[in-house]
């Protein structure tokens, strides 16, 4: 009989397929500042030689924004964006929209979208509607699923949150979360 | 699959799935029942389904057969007939039938 895999592997292993590395946006931020650098040591390394700059000094383009509003602002404008993107960046958890299924052998890993429209499917079949009348958006702990009836035929919330439940029951998911299901007031006729 | 059956009967086993039916469906079979309702030819009316708070709405839209019959009774009739013999062959739940009258049709042979 194997063994079961070492809890602290099984962590690391989870962490990492969960979520998003950030060597993505580190890189970029990285390669902005390289070039940025590349460019004062050139023009300041052909300055002290004597030599005429390669694109302009980098202090001969402060007279030009000074002299042009329009070009401040848009470099401000500019600069702003960036900042605030990096800000975003660092700053959300970057994890994948994804769970894990409880498993003793293997380490089982799920997209929240496919969870979704597993339940969305289910719901569906479990009224006798379409595929399409069923949203289903999975957060943390709860999947809220949203019904749109067929036009003349009433359709309860109860046989609807039974059969979400009982597929995320099966899938054994951690965190395992609750299903709410709401019927639309207005419906489709086909 | 599950099955329903009376005692003494056999058991007709029910198969899940989905009936669909199309506005169409709906428009064609009502102006037919207008038709009837209304003792007008089918051509001459039009009929339209729409969704009205979770149920069926039905606009008819045509002439009316006046006569030996009152013209209100007739439409009113109409309105209840439609809703319950629309229910009972498609299974829909009817929130409301509107009718509107555009001419309506003298009855054969009426004594003027």
């Amino acid at each position: 009989m194997s063994d079961t895999t070492p809890d602290r592997y099984r962590g690391r292993a989870r962490r990492r397929l969960r979520y998003r590395s950030r060597s993505v946006a580190a890189s970029i931020a990285l390669i902005v500042t390289a070039l940025a650098a590349a460019y004062v040591g050139v023009e300041a390394a052909l300055a002290l030689l004597g030599q005429p700059p390669l694109v302009s000094a980098p202090f001969g383009l402060l007279p030009l924004v000074q002299q042009i509003p329009a070009v401040a602002i848009a470099v401000a404008a500019v600069l702003a964006m960036l900042g605030l993107i990096c800000i975003i960046a660092a700053i959300t958890p970057g994890r994948f929209r994804r769970r894990v299924i409880e498993d003793d052998r293997a380490l089982v890993v799920i997209d929240d979208d496919v969870v979704a429209s597993g339940v969305s499917r289910a719901v569906s079949g479990a009224l006798g509607i379409g595929r399409t009348q069923v949203r289903t958006s999975l957060g943390r702990r709860r999947a809220d699923v949203r019904v749109t009836p067929t036009t003349g035929f009433a359709a309860s919330a109860e046989p609807a949150r039974e059969a979400g439940g009982r597929l995320l029951a099966d899938l054994r998911l951690s965190p395992a979360p609750t299903v709410r299901a709401d019927i639309e007031r207005t419906g489709v006729i086909a | 699959m599950s099955t329903v059956g009376v005692p003494g009967e056999v058991a007709v086993p029910v198969v899940s799935g989905r009936t669909a039916i199309s506005s169409r469906a709906y428009e064609q079979l009502i102006t037919a029942l207008a038709a009837e309702a209304f003792a007008v030819g089918a051509r001459a009316l039009s009929v339209r389904v729409s969704d009205e708070r979770g149920r069926l709405r039905i606009e008819v839209t045509g002439p009316v057969r006046t006569g030996r019959t009152p013209i209100l009774e007739r439409i009113a009739d109409a309105r209840s007939t439609l809703a319950a013999r629309a229910k009972a062959l498609t299974g829909a739940d009817v929130e409301r039938v509107s009718i509107h009258v555009t001419t309506v049709q003298e009855e054969e042979g009426r004594v003027q």
